[in-house]
């Protein structure tokens, strides 16, 4: 504190000084030729400053992006492995559609499948998908289109791929075949 | 400031990509978590439009009101396109002034007003990402697009919401992704190969201007092809075994379809790949199997003629622009299709043996450098200032000469690191600084860069001292290295300008030697390394009988000797891990052994007083050597 006081003192005792000689021009010129360039490098200083603030900035928020983009990629190849397992699900059910029950090999493919089944579960990874669904793109993937009365329009008919959701997002969507009205019913909808 | 982004609209695939931090383009995930999204739009019969994968899913139900490939149509008149028209599932139409319409459900619709609403998601899906609504769009086309088609797009964005920036050309967004752009005057050929559509396009770069000079190409040729290739392939060959079709069967189609793209992506980094589609069918006999493997040599048999369907189209722009394989500087894959080694190797061949840009992900990259492009136009990019990175690793030698890396290659500079090392002799009063180049292990297969010495350490036991050393590399690439005695305060430093400036052929020599030797560098490091920490278990073992040896019995203390003997004369003969393992393992437990049984041994008699004294001394000495901050590995005795 002291010491910053008598710094002022002095530049005002300097200022005093200068005032007592005027029109030295040369002088003049050099000291505003002295102003210039403190005002340069004043502006200089600022805009380094502006850049370094921004590059440290950048450098946060990349980290706050890097931590988020860990967690999405992380859940990205817990997806991925999840994916991966499922298709072994699939031959397990499609075998059973094949088999029929009573069949020993048959009974230990159903014991596999409640084996699987229950390990997804505690996965928290749910099947999604089943008949009398309406069709929602979100969880359905349309693979053939069956005509029936049977069913209102826009129905899954039939799951022929079993969807998988964990927790709310869709690992995989259920592959179905989804209903139609038979021709003469759609006609007068058609003109609707 | 909002932020604009770059948009790869594709025929069949989008791709959105923005500058982010520290001025780098990077693409951005939809809302889905994908980083392409189909180039698809969806009406549904309840009024929805969807946009994208959920497009696709239901285009099965809804054939006539699904529509893809929209770009097929944008900015072209009614007669350019009636072929294609044919094609699609959905309806076009002939509109005003001979314009293209696509009619869904009685209405009809522009194309543009298809592209604005997948360029709608794209942009949306972007602005949830970045945490601002997104206004601005670098997009880009085909070369071959005429004023029509670009206009057409342009207006797109602009149905879409979104200030275009810029059109810009799909090679020449391919080429400012590898920053092309700041090089010198060059051609370039960008080859893309996506999932539809085969273009090739030779540019000319100069004074950071990008001009294309010729460009060709074949709008019915990709990726899916291949697909189809292989699924043919499987079901005839399973026909053959079982005589049946299995391409009646949607379902299982469906399923052949989507092993044969994954046996596809396989073959490109494997020579073999298994495909198993258990229960894919049944017949009276019971279930039927295909199982069967794919090799790449039967898979390029299969596609040979679509890649060298690509051959003639690049062979034409040579022509068009009057060059010679010779006179292309660069060669760029773009598409995923350039994954395959079978159409690298086609144009390799085709560009005088010149090897491909191929770092940037070949399905990413025009939308990479479209928001490279809308960067520069914000602003965004002007202010970056191109970092360097080291070359070559900065390191010194330590005990037993090998080098302790500082300074890891590839790390961005201006950079600064500090460690703390320590003596190897008991009073040892200076230590030699060697200041290494290179990613070799051992100091003598690196290049030194400079060579100091530090002095008036004061005498006290190894290990204990402590030096720190410093490696900085400012932003000029210049090494400055100091070494502080944090005892005395001491330092000594050195200042090495020529560490960075070396020849790219001489650092790719220098990596490439580090590299083949590898593992033989790791083995003799491991050795080295080994007889470090004998050495130091040596010596604090000869420590403790100092201290606590005549306590202990006779026979233990002999043992002791003996082992330390043993181990100084196995350093001495620089003997293998073999030796020197069991050593470690014999010492480590005499290290513990011989407190227990000098306490052992104070408890039955007396002079507690003594024993608890040695006793902090050792363990003093322990935790001198474990100090947190000081590297197991020592400087070089003297």
């Amino acid at each position: 504190m002291q010491s910053s006081r008598a710094s002022d003192q002095d530049q005002r005792a300097a200022s005093a000084g200068d005032v007592k000689r005027p029109g030295e021009s040369a002088e003049a010129e050099q000291r505003s030729g002295d102003e210039q360039e403190v005002a340069q490098l004043r502006g200089q200083i600022a805009e380094l400053e502006d850049r370094w603030k921004r590059a440290l900035a950048d450098l946060d928020n990349y980290r706050k992006r890097l931590a988020r983009e860990i967690d999405r990629r992380v859940g990205e190849e817990r997806e991925q492995l999840l994916r991966e397992f499922l298709n072994a699900v699939d031959v397990v059910e499609r075998a059973l559609q094949l088999g029929s029950a009573g069949d020993p090999t048959y009974e230990g493919l159903r014991g596999l499948l409640e084996q699987l089944e229950a390990s997804l579960r505690r996965h928290e990874v749910t099947r999604i998908g089943s008949a009398g669904e309406a069709f929602d793109p979100l969880r359905h993937e349309a693979v053939a289109v069956r005509e029936t009365d049977d069913l209102p329009p826009h129905t899954v008919v039939e799951s022929v791929r079993s969807g998988f959701a964990l927790g709310d997002r869709v690992l995989r969507p259920a592959q179905v075949v989804v209903s139609r009205p038979s021709q003469q019913q759609a006609a007068p909808e058609q003109a609707g | 400031m909002a932020k604009a982004v770059g948009i790869d609209l594709g025929t069949t695939n989008s791709v959105v990509a923005s500058v982010l931090e520290g001025g780098r383009a990077e693409v951005i995930p939809n809302g889905e978590g994908q980083r392409t999204t189909p180039s698809v739009v969806a009406f549904t019969d309840d009024g929805q439009r969807l946009v994208g994968q959920v497009a696709r899913r239901q285009a099965i139900l809804n054939p006539e009101a699904t529509i893809y490939s929209v770009k097929r149509f944008i900015g072209r008149r009614w007669e350019e396109v009636e072929e294609e028209a044919g094609i699609v599932s959905y309806r076009v139409v002939r509109g005003p002034n001979d314009a293209v319409r696509i009619e869904v459900r009685g209405r009809q619709y522009a194309p543009e007003e298809i592209s604005a609403l997948i360029l709608r998601k794209l942009a949306d899906d972007a602005g949830r990402f970045l945490g601002e609504r997104v206004n601005e769009a670098v997009i880009t086309v085909p070369a071959y697009f005429n004023d029509a088609q670009r206009q057409a797009t342009k207006d797109a964005g602009r149905i879409a919401g979104l200030d275009v920036l810029r059109i810009i050309n799909e090679p020449t967004a391919a080429a400012l992704a590898y920053g092309l752009d700041k090089s010198g005057s060059e051609t370039v050929l960008v080859y893309d190969f996506g999932g539809g559509t085969f273009d090739v396009s030779l540019l000319e770069v100069g004074d950071g201007v990008i001009e294309v000079r010729a460009t060709n190409g074949d709008g019915h040729l990709g990726g899916d092809d291949f697909d189809k290739r292989i699924v043919d392939h499987l079901a005839e060959e399973f026909r053959s075994e079982t005589g049946i079709d299995l391409r009646q069967d949607p379902q299982a189609l469906q399923r052949l379809y989507e092993a044969a793209e994954r046996a596809k992506v396989e073959l490109s980094s494997a020579t073999q790949t298994q495909i198993n589609l258990p229960f894919i069918t049944a017949d009276a006999s019971g279930p039927r199997h295909l199982n069967t493997s794919l090799t790449r040599a039967k898979f390029e048999q299969l596609v040979r003629d679509l890649v060298e369907r690509t051959r003639v189209p690049v062979e034409t722009v040579l022509a068009d622009a009057r060059l010679s394989p010779d006179d292309i500087d660069e060669v760029i894959l773009v598409g995923g299709t350039t994954r395959i080694p079978a159409v690298q190797e086609l144009v390799r061949r085709l560009t005088g043996g010149k090897d491909p840009n191929m770092t940037v992900n070949p399905d990413e990259v025009v939308a990479i450098g479209a928001a490279a492009q809308a960067g520069v136009l914000k602003g965004e990019v002007e202010d970056v200032i191109l970092l360097d990175v080291l070359p070559l690793s900065i390191g010194l030698e330590t005990l037993g000469g090998v080098t302790t890396r500082l300074i890891e290659r590839n790390t961005t500079i201006p950079a600064r690191r500090s460690e703390v090392f320590s003596t190897a002799e008991d009073n040892q009063q200076a230590v030699d600084i060697n200041v290494l180049q290179g990613e070799r292990e051992l100091a003598s297969d690196n290049r030194q860069l400079a060579r100091f010495r530090l002095e008036g350490i004061r005498p006290a036991p190894r290990g204990v001292p402590q030096v720190e050393v410093t490696a900085d590399v400012d932003a000029n690439g210049i090494l400055h290295v100091s070494a502080r005695d944090r005892d005395t305060g001491a330092e000594q430093r050195v200042t090495i300008s020529e560490s960075t400036n070396l020849d790219t052929s001489d650092i790719d020599r220098m990596v490439q030697e580090a590299q083949r030797n590898a593992s033989e560098d790791r083995r003799r490091r491991e050795e080295i390394d080994a007889r470090n920490e004998l050495d130091a278990l040596a010596y604090r073992v000869e420590q403790l009988v100092g201290e606590v040896g005549d306590r202990v019995p006779v026979n233990e203390k002999a043992r002791a000797e003996q082992l330390v003997a043993d181990a100084r004369r196995a350093i001495e003969e620089q003997a293998g891990l073999d030796r020197v393992r069991p050593l470690i393992a014999d010492l480590q437990q005499m290290s513990h052994a011989l407190p227990s049984a000098a306490a052992a041994g104070v408890g039955a008699g007396a002079g507690g007083a003594t024993g608890a004294q040695a006793g902090a001394g050792a363990s003093q000495s322990d935790g001198g050597s474990d100090d947190e901050e000081v590297v197991d590995a020592e400087f070089t005795r003297e």
